[in-house]
């Protein structure tokens, strides 16, 4: 609730101030930072909000439901805003001179969405929540609107996200038809156990191919390297994360909650299964191929959501396995919008997302280059890094759910990512630069960069508090 | 709480590798001086824990534990024994002189040498860490400084050598990750409680809890983690790349230490964690430690390169360390970790002696060299002194490591209670063709003295400079050390043999209930 009506307030504060966006980016980012810090110490101590929904009416309570679960990823969503926010400074100044304000208060309205995408605990809130964010995702892709590419990109976004969202709300309908109900809890309760017959399956994977499209899952991945290259890159930054996360977060409680033992949990389980271990595959192979860092990232975040959906996939199945999506949520958004944030402090000044452009970065920025180092590594799930921390969780979920294939999955694709991710950072140290002229970081996307470095680093740092806020946090009602 | 002289050791590089970063870049003497201070200081911190080291004890010493994650069942756990003792030393000694050679070091002097000091903190870690999160985090921490050591300011193929190194030593890593983690689920103990913890996991010998066909692949994932990083047959091809394209102080912390973290991570965990499914394999990993010899023996000779040719020469030389662990028992343990101790000394030197050569020449063909002894007559002592000790002549510490492990061998193979496998395969004989490896090795040392110093004046080289002061101050302590423990080798065989013998029981006891 908290982080919705930040939001709503960050909303209202960028609309109303048609002058000195920039300072309402670095302000509304250091608030969002400030609220992610509240709402995650509240996921953690999680006694306070059960009893919220006391307090709002209620066809709001039934369709939302706080628990520290849903605060947790609202801790994200705001935590992921403001960084994107203290990132897109310079940019914001630098190229978009009179749509400041709608950009900043797009993306906070696609952080409500996120947030409420995490809470929402009925499939319909749930798709409402989900076009929330995907709207605002498209009119964000589009905001570069003199330039070819970003149209493009929204178009295609669109179109194809458009036809997602129709799947699942077709799918929706028969759940519909089959259970008579949308409240996930109320579906667990009618479905576990009974037989509604083969249309389930069918159903349930209809509402799949929704969820797919959103995490950018093989194989409804095609638009992601097209969007992300097209599309604003602070823009790519946050659709890269935010959108993602939300959407895994919604994946598991609708499959731990409505679908906890279903009849057709075999099928979707092999499906999801299968899915996770080509969808990292894929991401991380065509990743090796690519001479754009944004293509780059746009394929190492689908080879990302394979790991998560492996986290998913597990969660009814080990008590790793919804710690282990928090956990890596968690260091997925400090790894990849370090990585992004050095693409965006670079290209705000070389206008060139070519990797070649990358290269003798070390000596025109050391850093930039150590943070690159910092977020690679923590990719690959090296440590002294989050990123280790999320892949020993997700590892130890799939051994201790028995998804051994997986297991071994994670570990080899981990292995081809090393080679694209140091590809780069060969390039930054390695290389002679054509120009020795000092690249100038910007304030606002310097700190961003700095804190989800430190964020980075921290997390094994502090990996006690960090395990014993994540299993407080992953408690789902009713799951 | 008494002071933690361990962490203290492991984490003081990295103190240096921070004071480093907040130096100037220009200031490259203030660099290189923090540098030096803080890796000497580290070496005088390794003698004084060795000073208060009880060497008649077999068990953990200076041991520190305490609760990281301990829902997790991870701990911030350090310790030595005699096993690791000898490790830290050597670690902290070869930094610091390699550290103390980089002085010639002209380009982009702060990072090279916070990486320096950050890659000594990580190969402390590993000889100490007592917990597999810890031991992880360093084993993975030692990649990456050296992944741009050698591709920064290695030579032409740098960037090749780089990632091959590094894509090489990950694969290895991430097996022995998944091989953690399947332990970490059979390591429950009587309360429930599993642990990341590689002293409570040897109590618990979760190996013997899991299907034995999983426990071997367990085995095989740890195995081939080490077996990378030895490296042994046929996961060597790394190396020669590595070593040609390092600079020379990063080519000598590569062979002097980086080598043994897998030796040592087979004899810390291999051995004592799945004694079993090591007793099942131990032939084969004697015959990949017999082929590691001989070929690379004979590689070795076959090379024109000086550089790489000792690169070969390593990976033989490694070959008695897994032979000598392969053979399980007490004998041949103590000779691994002698002939570990004693490689990297001698290995140091005869990177560094490349070194000098080719900062002098620019080049390191072999054959295009001949006569220095006359140009370079202190040179010619110092090479030969050193070639000598790598083909193991007596007196000097190399003899005496491969000594024990042919006794170990032999002895293996006559122990049939302990372990009929080994015994089948006739260890014996794999002594008696190892020998074989050490006279190839005295045939291409040999040959090598004698096509680069002997024979004609080669005028080309008339003007080359002798070895120079500070390189000697870099050999020396090495070369005396080598002497010291060629000529009295109890002095430090004695903390390793009692180590080995608290092992060795443990070992026998797990056997003994098969």
């Amino acid at each position: 609730m908290l982080c919705a009506l930040g939001c709503v307030g960050l909303i209202l504060a960028c609309l109303h101030s048609r002058r000195g966006a920039v300072l309402y980016a670095v302000e509304g980012g250091l608030c969002c930072l400030v609220g992610a810090a509240i709402a995650g110490v509240l996921a953690w101590t999680a006694s306070a909000g059960q009893d919220v929904a006391a307090y709002v009416p209620a066809y709001i309570a039934n369709t939302f439901v706080f628990d520290p679960f849903s605060r947790a990823f609202s801790a994200i969503a705001l935590l992921v805003c403001g960084l994107v926010f203290l990132m897109s400074t310079e940019y914001v100044s630098g190229r978009l001179k009179d749509r400041q304000p709608e950009f900043l208060a797009l993306i906070a309205l696609a952080a409500l969405g996120m947030s409420c995408l995490a809470a929402a605990h009925d499939l319909l809130t749930l798709w409402f929540s989900m076009e929330l964010v995907s709207v605002t995702g498209y009119v964000l892709a589009a905001f570069l609107k003199d330039e070819d590419a970003s149209v493009e990109a929204a178009l295609k976004y669109f179109v194809l996200g458009a036809t997602a969202s129709a799947f699942m709300l077709f799918g929706l309908s028969y759940i519909y038809g089959l259970a008579g109900t949308l409240d996930l809890a109320q579906l667990g309760y009618v479905i576990n156990g009974a037989n509604p017959g083969p249309l389930l399956p069918a159903a349930v994977l209809l509402m799949l191919v929704g969820f797919g499209f959103k995490v950018a899952m093989v194989p409804f991945h095609m638009w992601c390297p097209d969007v992300y290259e097209g599309a604003p890159t602070p823009v790519t930054a946050f659709l890269s994360v935010g959108p993602k996360l939300a959407g895994f977060a919604a994946l598991v409680r609708v499959l731990l909650v409505a679908f906890p033992d279903d009849p057709a949990r075999p099928a979707w389980q092999a499906t999801l299964g299968s899915l996770a271990l080509v969808t990292m595959t894929v991401g991380n192979v065509v990743a090796l191929r690519q001479t754009n860092i944004k293509r780059m990232l746009a394929y190492s975040s689908i080879a990302h959501a394979g790991y998560l959906l492996v986290a998913v996939l597990v969660a009814g199945r080990s008590e790793y396995g919804v710690p282990g999506l928090v956990v890596y949520a968690l260091a997925y958004v400090f790894m990849n919008l370090a990585a992004f944030g050095v693409v965006v402090a670079f290209s705000n000044v070389t206008r060139d997302d070519a990797v070649q452009a990358y290269d003798g970065l070390a000596l025109r920025s050391p850093f930039l280059a150590v943070s690159w180092v910092i977020a690679a590594l923590s990719l690959v799930g090296i440590p002294p890094t989050g990123g280790f921390l999320g892949k020993v969780y997700i590892l130890m979920a799939a051994w201790d759910a028995g998804q051994r294939v997986l297991a071994v999955a994670i570990i080899v694709n981990s292995m081809i990512s090393l080679y694209y991710y140091f590809d780069i950072a060969r390039r930054m140290y390695m290389r002679r630069p054509t120009t020795e002229e000092p690249l100038r970081v910007g304030r606002g996307v310097g700190l961003a960069i700095g804190l989800a470095v430190a964020g980075t680093l921290l997390m094994i740092a502090l990996a006690y508090p960090i395990a014993v806020s994540v299993k407080a946090a992953s408690v789902i009602a009713g799951g | 709480m008494e002071f933690p002289l361990l962490s203290a050791l492991v984490f003081l590089p990295l103190v240096g590798a921070l004071i480093v970063l907040f130096i100037d870049k220009d200031k490259g003497i203030a660099i290189k001086s923090v540098a030096e201070v803080v890796s000497g200081a580290s070496v005088v911190l390794s003698v004084l824990v060795w000073g208060l080291f009880d060497n008649g004890r077999g068990a953990m010493q200076f041991e520190e534990r305490c609760p990281w994650i301990p829902m997790l069942g991870i701990s911030y756990h350090l310790g030595v024994d005699g096993i690791s003792m000898p490790m830290v030393f050597l670690t902290c000694l070869v930094s610091f002189l390699s550290i103390l050679y980089s002085r010639i070091i002209a380009v982009r002097v702060k990072e090279y040498f916070a990486l320096f000091l950050l890659l000594q903190t990580a190969c402390l870690g590993v000889f100490t860490a007592l917990d597999f999160f810890l031991f992880y985090i360093f084993w993975e921490l030692s990649l990456v400084p050296m992944y741009f050591i050698i591709g920064i300011w290695g030579g032409p193929r740098r960037e090749y050598a780089a990632i091959k190194f590094f894509l090489y030593t990950l694969v290895g890593s991430l097996l022995m990750l998944l091989a953690i983690i399947v332990l970490y689920f059979a390591s429950a103990g009587p309360d429930g409680q599993r642990t990341f913890d590689i002293m409570d996991m040897i109590q618990r010998q979760p190996g013997m809890k899991v299907a034995p066909g999983l426990a071997m692949a367990v085995f095989i994932g740890f195995f081939i983690g080490f077996a990378i990083k030895v490296p042994s047959f046929p996961f060597h091809t790394w190396l020669p790349d590595a070593h040609v394209e390092a600079p020379t102080a990063g080519s000598v912390i590569l062979a002097g230490i980086l080598l043994k973290l897998g030796s040592y991570g087979m004899l810390r965990v291999s051995l004592p964690l799945l004694p079993q499914q090591f007793a099942i394999a131990a032939p084969w990993v004697a015959l990949l430690a017999l082929i590691s010899i001989v070929y690379g023996s004979l590689a070795a000779m076959a090379q024109s390169d000086l550089k790489k040719l000792i690169a070969y020469s390593s990976i033989g030389h490694m070959g008695f360390v897994t032979l000598g662990i392969a053979a399980m028992n007490v004998r041949g343990a103590e000779g691994a970790v002698m002939q570990m101790f004693s490689h990297g000394l001698i290995t140091s030197c005869l990177f560094l002696l490349v070194g000098v050569i080719y900062e002098r020449a620019h080049v390191r063909d072999i054959d295009g060299f001949g006569g220095l002894g006359q140009i370079m007559p202190r040179y010619f002592g110092v090479f030969t002194f050193v070639a000598m000790a790598s083909l193991g002549l007596p007196a000097l510490s190399g003899f005496f490591a491969e000594l024990l492990v042919f006794m170990g061998a032999l002895e293996s193979g006559a122990d049939t209670a302990l372990a009929p496998a080994i015994a089948a395969l006739g260890t014996p004989w794999f002594a008696y063709s190892a020998l074989a490896g050490v006279i190839v090795t005295a045939a291409y040392m040999l040959w090598t003295v004698q096509r680069v110093f002997m024979g004609e004046r080669n005028e080309k080289w008339a003007k080359l400079p002798d070895i120079n002061a500070l390189e000697l101050v870099c050999l020396a302590p090495l070369m005396a050390l080598s002497l010291f423990v060629g000529c009295y080798p109890i002095g430090l065989l004695r903390p390793i043999e009692a180590a080995a013998t608290f092992w060795q029981e443990h070992i026998y006891r797990m056997i003994g209930g098969l």
